[in-house]
């Protein structure tokens, strides 16, 4: 626009722009040339054309090198890739002919006779393949009451279908359990069939509060038994310790709350008041998961086997190594001419009950003293696989968590000491990578629990993590405690409520609720990190590849790509579902800030 | 005019000193906020406390439940003194209430869990006492609908109406306002005025801060300006509005009135 003179400050056009062709950049088309096109098509300068001709051939190059990717995966992945392996052995299914395989020198594709035989060891490493379904169990909880608890970002009666779905699928798997195979085991259709028309029948608001508690308390007690099988030695004194170390802690928080204590015992009774519960909960579990819990099931309803009985069991289990066999004319005829004078009547008719299955394979494990407690030891020496990979993440951010509120608390709080310890230990355990914090706890342990103490290599692992993550999580945790507007202590102060209270009632639930999506994205970090263990000689999801991979029956050089793939299509599913999933509370957070 | 105190101190009567502020000062660090604060305030009185923004009349009435703390003078509310004992602080705040400009409701909570959190926490009230008690406040303050759902739902009146039932719970003698209404649209200030005159009519005793002087003019037994940290004036409303005795109210009562 030309001004009249340089000082003028206002402007009166006098005559009409001509009318321009109205713009075409409406639709599909629209989209298109906006952002693609419209960038490389102004040719009015040579300047222009110049940046029009180089950003369309930077176009093409990007373009073709991500077809190129692209059509390279799928080459792999769908259309080189082998599906079935020939009848007579499925391990010749990938391996080139100069191996005695089927394949041409060469090929290169993905080897799913080969997957489809290893899944097991990715999903479970080498947990016994008669107890998988303990693991199951465990998966199948968890994944229906995290499910359920996810389920709160969209209104719970529009998901009626996800009850159709659970009731179907629990009724199809029923059904491939009747005719040979099933899938699952029947206590697990139970529960597919029950969660499904539970779902079908529940009001709007599904018991979040309820599923949250059992999930966090229960759950990981159930998991726990059946992962370990339970039956721990546990020294009598340890539990009434617990116990007692409970009753105190929750009747000095009492006596806190009823400001027994004065001004200070207030927030050391909110301290009280929780260790006692947690004392409380790790006295359960660890009653529940001991042999003291077993023996007293085996005393209530179980048959005390005489000495000679538990040797009838083990000639019987010698004889016969296919237990699920019935046995045979032949061999109860044998069994009476060595035992048949020795046991009473009585006693026979007792082995008899057992039904001639299950406690003749315990016998040869735990001789004769388990026959009703239902789970066989598993040692975490056996875990492996996704599975391994998803306990040390959940249980090593659940436990941490804890662990990281007190931390971020206590770096914000005004007694000096309290704040610097706070501050220090999460300047440490930042400032190290992840791997030292596992092996310091790895190494140190012996120093802290006596040289001779038995420890468990993983629960020692878990434990480095534990104590690693906490310091990450405090740092998110203090983000949300800051965000936390002042105003709301306020409020509780001016209606009386003490410290402790106005932080465990108030406060908290609100810098934690707003920090739910970084402690998600802090969950994908872990569960991705934890694949280190393999360092450890443990083998998680990734150690499970890899172990995979070199498995010489195959001997296909494919086997190694194809391994990998599925463990990277796993991580990918979880990673990026819980991401999304983080992403949507957030923007229900911010939703709901606004409102 | 200081009536001797005869009553017991859960039977307050009409005109026994329920506050008393003699000599009062506060910094904030360096800055002077208050400067020599001398107030009495009576069972069943109401004051209002107006002036220029920055005068330190939130500092105040925060000083009397002890959300900010004072360095010199003394505040006797109830007939405790407020120092920095713990337990003092808690018993002046049994007796006194307080609303917020922002609210402050708990966003986390429904509106009836927000009345009945602290009664039932610090008072140890059962929960359908609390509740039943909730109700009721709640249907004075004309929201009962309200209870189950989220402050985040409730326009700013009704979630001030809120603050002042949630208040009204744990049954003080004393109700502290806080520029109740600066933060609201103009359309909801009348229903919160209106809970408030319903308040001031059943007898509460009073304390507010704010620049509606349609309000003080209708309850106001007393009116106090502030400016830079001292009270300027103290007057009857009458006397207040219609012959200021001094320049600085003078001026102040031109520029909220004038327009």
């Amino acid at each position: 626009m030309r001004l009249r003179s340089p000082r003028a400050r206002s402007y009166v056009r006098d005559t009409l722009i001509p009318p321009q062709p109205a713009p075409v950049h409406v639709g599909p088309i629209g989209w298109l040339w906006r952002n693609l096109f419209a960038s490389m098509a102004d040719f009015s300068s040579r300047r222009a054309t110049a940046w029009s001709v180089l950003i369309g051939v930077a176009t093409l190059l990007a373009l073709w090198f991500c077809v190129a990717q692209i059509a390279n995966f799928l080459g792999f992945a769908l259309i080189d890739a082998v599906w079935h392996g020939p009848k007579d052995g499925q391990v010749k299914a990938c391996r080139p002919t100069t191996q005695g395989g089927i394949q041409e020198a060469g090929w290169f594709g993905a080897c799913y006779p080969f997957l489809a035989e290893k899944w097991r060891q990715l999903i479970y490493g080498f947990y016994p393949e008669n107890e998988l379904w303990r693991v199951n169990q465990v998966f199948l909880i968890g994944g229906l009451g995290s499910g359920w608890l996810v389920a709160h970002a969209v209104p719970v009666r529009r998901l009626w279908g996800i009850g159709v779905i659970f009731v179907a699928a629990g009724l199809g798997l029923s059904i491939s359990t009747i005719f040979g195979e099933g899938l699952l085991d029947r206590v697990g259709v139970q529960i597919l069939l029950l969660i499904g028309f539970v779902w079908l029948i529940l009001p709007e608001n599904a018991p979040r509060r309820g599923v949250g508690l059992f999930m966090l308390t229960a759950y990981p007690l159930i998991s726990f038994i059946l992962l370990t099988g339970g039956d721990i030695e546990v020294a009598p004194k340890l539990l009434l310790a617990g116990a007692m170390a409970a009753g105190v802690l929750l009747s000095a928080s009492l006596a806190a709350e009823r400001g027994l204590l004065g001004e200070v015992g207030d927030l050391l009774g909110e301290a009280a008041r929780t260790l006692g519960w947690v004392s409380i909960a790790a006295t359960a579990l660890l009653f529940f998961a001991s042999d003291i819990f077993v023996d007293l099931i085996e005393a209530a309803g179980g048959v005390a086997l005489t000495d000679k009985q538990i040797a009838a069991l083990k000639w019987w289990s010698e004889i016969r190594s296919d237990t699920d066999a019935a046995p045979t004319i032949a061999d109860l005829d044998g069994f009476q001419r060595a035992f048949g004078a020795a046991l009473s009547t009585q006693e026979l008719a007792q082995l008899r009950a057992l039904q001639w299955e299950r406690p003749f394979i315990d016998a040869t494990t735990a001789p004769g003293t388990r026959e009703l407690w239902p789970l066989p030891p598993v040692e975490t020496s056996a875990w492996g696989g996704l599975m391994l990979t998803l306990i040390l993440a959940v249980a090593g951010a659940l436990l941490s968590l804890p662990l990281g509120v007190l931390l971020a608390l206590g770096g914000r709080s005004r007694l000096p000491a309290v704040r610097s310890v706070s501050r220090a230990y999460i300047s440490l355990w930042r400032g190290a990578p992840m791997i030292s914090a596992i092996l310091a706890a790895l190494i140190m342990a012996p120093l802290f629990f006596g040289a001779g103490a038995e420890l468990d290599r993983l629960a020692l692992v878990l434990l480095g993590l534990v104590l690693f993550n906490a310091a990450h999580q405090a740092q998110i945790i203090r983000g949300g405690l800051d965000a936390a507007p002042k105003g709301q202590a306020e409020a509780a102060a001016a209606l009386r409520m003490p410290y402790g209270r106005t932080l465990r009632l108030i406060v908290l639930p609100q810098a934690l609720a707003t920090v739910i999506p970084g402690l998600i994205n802090n969950f994908v970090g872990l569960f991705k990190d934890a694949t280190i263990v393999l360092l450890l000689g443990m083998s998680g999801l990734l150690g499970a590849a890899k172990h995979a991979a070199t498995d010489l029956d195959w001997g296909s050089q494919v086997q190694a790509a194809s391994a990998y793939m599925a463990a990277s299509a796993i991580f990918f599913l979880f990673c990026f579902g819980l991401t999304r999933y983080a992403s949507a509370v957030d923007r229900e957070i911010r939703r709901g800030r606004n409102r | 005019m200081i009536a001797p105190q005869k009553s017991t101190k859960n039977e307050p009567r009409a005109g026994d000193v329920a506050i008393r502020i003699v000599g009062m000062n506060k910094w904030f660090e360096q800055f002077h906020v208050l400067r020599d604060i001398n107030l009495t305030v009576h069972h069943g009185e109401r004051i209002v406390i107006c002036g220029p923004s920055g005068s330190g009349k939130s500092t105040l009435i925060r000083c009397i439940n002890r959300l900010e703390e004072h360095q010199k003078g003394q505040i006797v509310v109830e007939g405790v003194e407020l120092t920095g004992n713990m337990k003092r602080v808690d018993e002046i705040r049994r007796d006194v209430g307080m609303v917020f400009q922002h609210f402050n409701l708990f966003p986390h909570m429904t509106v009836l869990e927000n009345c009945t959190v602290a009664p039932t926490s610090v008072l140890k009230m059962p929960k359908r006492d609390a509740t039943e008690a909730a109700m009721r406040y709640l249907e004075r303050v004309r929201i009962p609908e309200q209870a189950n759902k989220f402050p985040g739902q409730l326009s700013g009146g009704q979630q001030q109406r809120v603050a002042i039932a949630r208040a009204l719970c744990m049954n003080p003698k004393i109700m502290l306002f806080d520029e109740p209404t600066s933060a609201l649209d103009p359309e909801m200030i009348k229903e919160v005025l209106d809970t408030m005159v319903d308040l001031a009519n059943d007898g509460m005793t009073m304390v507010c801060v704010t620049h509606e002087m349609g309000f003080a003019r209708e309850v106001a037994d007393r009116m106090i300006f502030m400016d830079q940290g001292q009270i300027v004036e103290e007057n009857a409303p009458e006397a207040f509005f219609s012959n200021p005795r001094n320049e600085r109210t003078k001026l102040f009562l031109s520029q909220i009135l004038g327009h």
